[in-house]
């Protein structure tokens, strides 16, 4: 069997199981389980496939070289992950989980600590200070500055959940910060339709993407069995 | 000692009545004639001494002035050391220097402190009137084959079945100044008897014959033979008739009795003592017996208690005024047959003792003392010896007691004499419980039967109330609410009432039969016809895209990254980052080719990392479509502190990095860790997004600066990039699919909103 055997079968595999996940479009039932054994059949794959680079990327490469390294430190630190790893693995008895609670908790607080860091220095610091300098005259944004503050500030106010009395007209504040509220609103009813429009533009383009992959498997296919 | 084990702070052997701790008497406290205060009595156990006091007394400066103590009564006292607390040796704090029988006395108080403290009232007054008693009659000399014991057998023997020996240090140390007097005098009529004593030297003047050779047997009895764990009788001796005195002589037992046990000897004793009469504080003259009185006006000394007088109520009787009738009547008739009072016939019995003796110990004894004690060749008391159990008893020979001992003898078994203490205990009156008191009494009851709880986390446990019977037990209130409620209040009270008491059953899955009917032929429909026509516009377009009209191509962006990397040199590092999998690689892939191709062209290392595990397998793909070689540093996990440790890890630091992703929290987490290890000067970074991202991206390339150096957004993008590039790759092939796309989804937007919105106005005015 020649690589261009092989290969064609694996682009032939490929293809049908593209059939098979879009045969839910036709919403039938026995077509259902043919989309369900191709969902399996992805998932089996893909945790198959972790595990092998989990072992090879992260256990043989990284563990591995930290263990036989000459240096002390750099054999400690692989000894605690290592640590931390099998008492993790207690988890999956029930007996014995608390064993595994102080990885999670590491994993969790470590996360965490890193997220947070990064959040605060990389996106809440450096957009608030965007959001300052869209009004400077310095900046050049004009309009575009004036927008994304009353962006930002009524986007922000739309989740504002102050209560207020039912009974009269509502004061002056109270219509402002509804008008703000609106705005806000707006704002974000144009993202999500930003962001709605971005994922079908994603999901079309995915879906031609496996129109072409189907189109090129029967060109090849076709070449492979009639030739031309 | 039986070596059973007893509870801390027990004095006496709950088992063999052993006394388990040494017993020292106070000294400091010798005019309080009234008896401790008895704690309790345990059983047949007599009143114990707390450790407390115990101690003081031991501390006791004082407790040296009884140095001089007569040999054998330093084997006598010994006697009662604990085991616990070594070999026995001599006890050189503890000076007695009272007579055998005295202290034998008092070995037979229930309590060592009270004991000490009765006597000491009377010792002014005893010399006199003993003296006088004691003048008529003759000390008889007692034939001793080896031993220079000057004590009678029997009164040793009584001596060593004394359960508590511990008194006597201070009240015979008192007696001690009085002794020589009334000895003299009771021994002076009587010419000393021929004692078979080979080796005394220097006889002390002040004491006769037959008082040494009675406390030669004595000491003898107590040191060696007498030994309470030693199966061998002691040395046995007779007396000389002749040499015994009148009211000996009545005493002594007939040839052929057999020799009288101490402990039976001193079972009477423990009997009355049992009896929980009232102890006497201080003997008063008409607390003697009749026929102590009797012998008293002989004296002519008016009459304090004599001391073994008191010493015999006290241990017979302790009752709190001793009245002549209170006497008991083993002594009342004793008395009549003795006609003297014996000074070891009240005597306890005591465990016999033995003990080595010390040669310095000597010194303080009275000569006449050291002399018999010269003579003692026994072997030195092992300690083990000393401390068996008291039941032991050493024969003695039926000649050396007296008759009415051996009487008592015969009629006091040994086993009798354990039989007769509960008998004792019974002579107690019995006191009546109050009724209130009986009610109080715990009632058995019929317990339930208790269930074996068999699940659960109390499984295997019994006796586990039910829950329904506690949930039972809250009985709702049937007084009436006075509260107003209008109709919504109660409707929605219902309304909660109803949730609570609804069973709560968990969510069947619909079947699927049921699933098709909920959807309409026309909604399937409808579904059938918006899939057909993406898909044959789709593959038409792609498969004849020359049937379709000349399409606009679209311009490079701003943000695009172009320049970014067209700027790099050849050899820089660049981190290729493959964030995204197969799902989105239709996409992605046409987003990443043309940045690789891109900087494939600039010549630079590519190192390649993703925190997602197919990312590898996405990335060695494409790089192996476009024949490119890269630097795999390959998967880390952990999320956000994977990103951490590539940045951190990746050698060199690379000049640009380059994101692919389609997930908006991979791209912001990249940024802000870049961010982060940057330390203010992080490397440009380059987003090649998926469509879906753009309003994501838009903040971070909106920024000043910028914190994205440029991003390629979609396909559009990608197209407009290989186009700027001069390249036709796979994007501007499927761009015109997409355009025609979306045109087709609008067109289905329309046709979908269009009739929906006139059927549902219409709807609504039927409303």
């Amino acid at each position: 069997m020649t690589a261009q055997m092989l290969d064609l079968i694996g682009v032939a595999t490929g293809a049908i199981l593209t059939i098979m996940v879009l045969t839910y479009l036709l919403d039938l039932k026995p077509l259902r389980a043919i989309y369900r054994l191709a969902l399996h059949l992805f998932i089996g794959a893909l945790l198959g496939y972790s595990f092998g680079i989990v072992i090879r990327d992260v256990l043989a490469d990284i563990l591995l070289r930290y263990l036989i390294a000459t240096q002390p430190t750099m054999q400690m630190r692989a000894v605690i992950p290592l640590l931390l790893g099998i008492f993790l693995l207690a988890k999956a008895i029930p007996r014995k989980a608390f064993i595994g609670t102080f990885s999670v908790a590491s994993l969790i607080g470590v996360g965490t600590a890193v997220a947070l860091g990064g959040a605060l220095l990389g996106t809440l610091i450096p957009q608030t200070e965007a959001t300052v300098q869209a009004l400077s005259p310095t900046s050049g944004n004009g309009i575009d500055g004036v927008a994304i503050v009353l962006g930002t500030v009524c986007t922000l106010m739309a989740f504002t959940l102050i209560g207020q009395k039912r009974t009269g007209p509502p004061a002056l504040g109270g219509r402002l910060i509804q008008l703000v509220r609106f705005i806000g609103r707006i704002f974000l009813l144009v993202a999500f339709g930003v962001a709605f429009a971005g994922t079908i533009t994603a999901s079309l383009s995915i879906f031609i993407g496996r129109m072409d992959y189907l189109i090129e498997v029967f060109e090849r296919l076709y070449f492979f069995f009639v030739g031309g | 000692m039986c070596g059973a084990m007893n509870p801390v702070g027990n004095v006496y052997c709950d088992k063999c009545r052993a006394r388990l701790m040494p017993m020292v008497s106070d000294p400091e406290t010798p005019e309080e004639t009234q008896p401790p205060e008895v704690s309790s009595i345990k059983g047949l156990s007599l009143p114990t001494i707390p450790l407390d006091e115990r101690a003081q007394t031991e501390a006791s400066p004082e407790a040296g002035e009884f140095a001089d103590d007569d040999d054998w009564l330093s084997q006598f006292r010994d006697g009662d050391v604990d085991m616990d607390e070594g070999p026995l040796v001599e006890e050189d704090d503890e000076a007695e220097e009272v007579d055998d029988w005295l202290s034998q006395l008092r070995d037979t108080a229930p309590d060592d402190s009270a004991m000490g403290e009765a006597e000491h009232p009377v010792q002014e007054s005893e010399d006199d009137w003993l003296s006088q008693l004691r003048a008529p009659e003759p000390p008889e000399a007692i034939e001793r084959p080896d031993t220079f014991d000057t004590d009678d057998d029997w009164l040793s023997q009584l001596r060593d079945t004394a359960p508590d020996d511990s008194v006597i240090g201070e009240p015979e140390h008192i007696v001690e100044e009085s002794e020589d007097d009334w000895l003299s005098q009771l021994r002076a009529p009587g010419p000393p008897e021929a004692i078979e004593i080979s080796d005394i030297s220097d006889a002390d003047d002040t004491d006769d014959d037959w008082l040494s050779q009675l406390r030669g047997e004595t000491l003898e009895e107590t040191i060696s033979p007498a030994v309470p764990t030693s199966e061998t009788a002691p040395d046995e001796f007779e007396l000389e008739e002749d040499a015994i005195p009148d009211w000996l002589q009545e005493l002594t037992p007939e040839p052929g009795v057999p020799g009288v046990e101490a402990p039976e000897a001193a079972a009477p004793w423990e009997e009355a003592a049992l009896d929980e009469a009232a102890w006497e504080p201080e003997a008063e003259p008409g607390a003697v017996p009749d026929w102590l009185q009797e012998l008293a006006p002989e004296t002519g000394v008016p009459e304090p208690a004599a001391p073994w007088e008191e010493a015999a109520l006290d241990e017979a009787a302790w009752e709190p005024e001793a009245e002549p009738g209170g006497v008991p009547d083993w002594l009342q008739e004793l008395a009549p047959e003795t006609g003297v009072p014996e000074p070891g016939v009240p005597e306890a019995p005591h465990p016999p003792f033995a003990e080595k003796i010390e040669t310095d110990l000597f010194d303080e004894t009275p000569d006449w003392l050291q002399e018999l004690a010269l003579e003692e060749e026994e072997p030195p008391i092992l300690p083990s010896e000393v401390a068996a159990p008291v039941e032991t008893e050493p024969e003695i020979e039926a000649g050396a007691l007296p008759d009415w001992l051996t009487g008592l003898k015969a009629e006091v078994a040994p086993d009798e004499v354990l039989a007769a203490e509960p008998s004792a205990i019974e002579t107690l009156v019995h006191g009546e419980i109050p009724a209130w008191v009986k009610d109080m009494q715990p009632r058995r009851e019929e317990a339930p039967e208790e269930v074996l709880e068999t699940e659960g986390l109390l499984q295997g446990l019994r006796g586990v109330i039910a829950p329904s019977e506690v949930i039972e037990q809250l009985q709702p209130s049937k007084r009436p609410l006075h509260i107003k409620a209008d109709e919504a209040t109660l409707s929605r009270a219902q309304l909660l009432q109803d949730l609570v008491m609804s069973a709560i059953e968990p969510p069947k899955p619909q079947p699927y039969k049921a699933q098709l009917q909920d959807v309409s032929v026309g909604e399937r429909s409808l579904r059938w016809l918006i899939a057909l026509a993406l898909i044959v516009v789709t593959l038409g377009t792609l498969m004849f895209p020359a049937l379709l009209p000349a399409i606009p191509s679209p311009t490079l962006s701003p943000s695009a990254p172009y320049d970014t990397i067209q700027n790099l040199n050849a050899g820089e590092t660049v981190l290729l980052v493959f964030e995204y999998g197969p799902a989105e690689s239709d996409e992605m892939d046409a987003i990443a080719q043309a940045l690789v191709r891109h900087l494939l062209d600039r010549a630079v290392d590519l190192s390649i990392a993703t925190t997602r595990p197919e990312g590898v397998a996405v990335a060695a793909r494409l790089m192996k479509d476009m024949t490119a070689d890269y630097t795999l540093i390959g998967y880390r996990p952990g999320g956000v502190t994977g990103i951490a440790q590539i940045l951190r890890e990746a050698q060199p630091t690379p000049q640009l990095l380059v994101i692919l992703t389609a997930r908006p929290g991979v791209l912001r987490w990249w940024v802000e860790q870049t961010y982060l290890e940057g330390a203010g000067h992080p490397p440009p970074i380059v987003a090649g997004l998926s469509a879906a991202l753009e309003p994501f991206a838009g903040p971070y390339l909106a920024a000043s600066p910028a914190q994205l150096a440029g991003s390629l957004i979609g396909l559009s993008q990608a197209a407009a990039y290989e186009r700027h590039q001069g390249i036709e790759g796979d994007a501007t092939r499927r761009l015109n699919a997409l355009a025609v796309g979306h045109v087709m989804i609008v067109v289905l937007i329309l046709g979908g909103a269009i009739p929906y919105a006139i059927v549902g106005r219409r709807r609504r005015k039927e409303q």
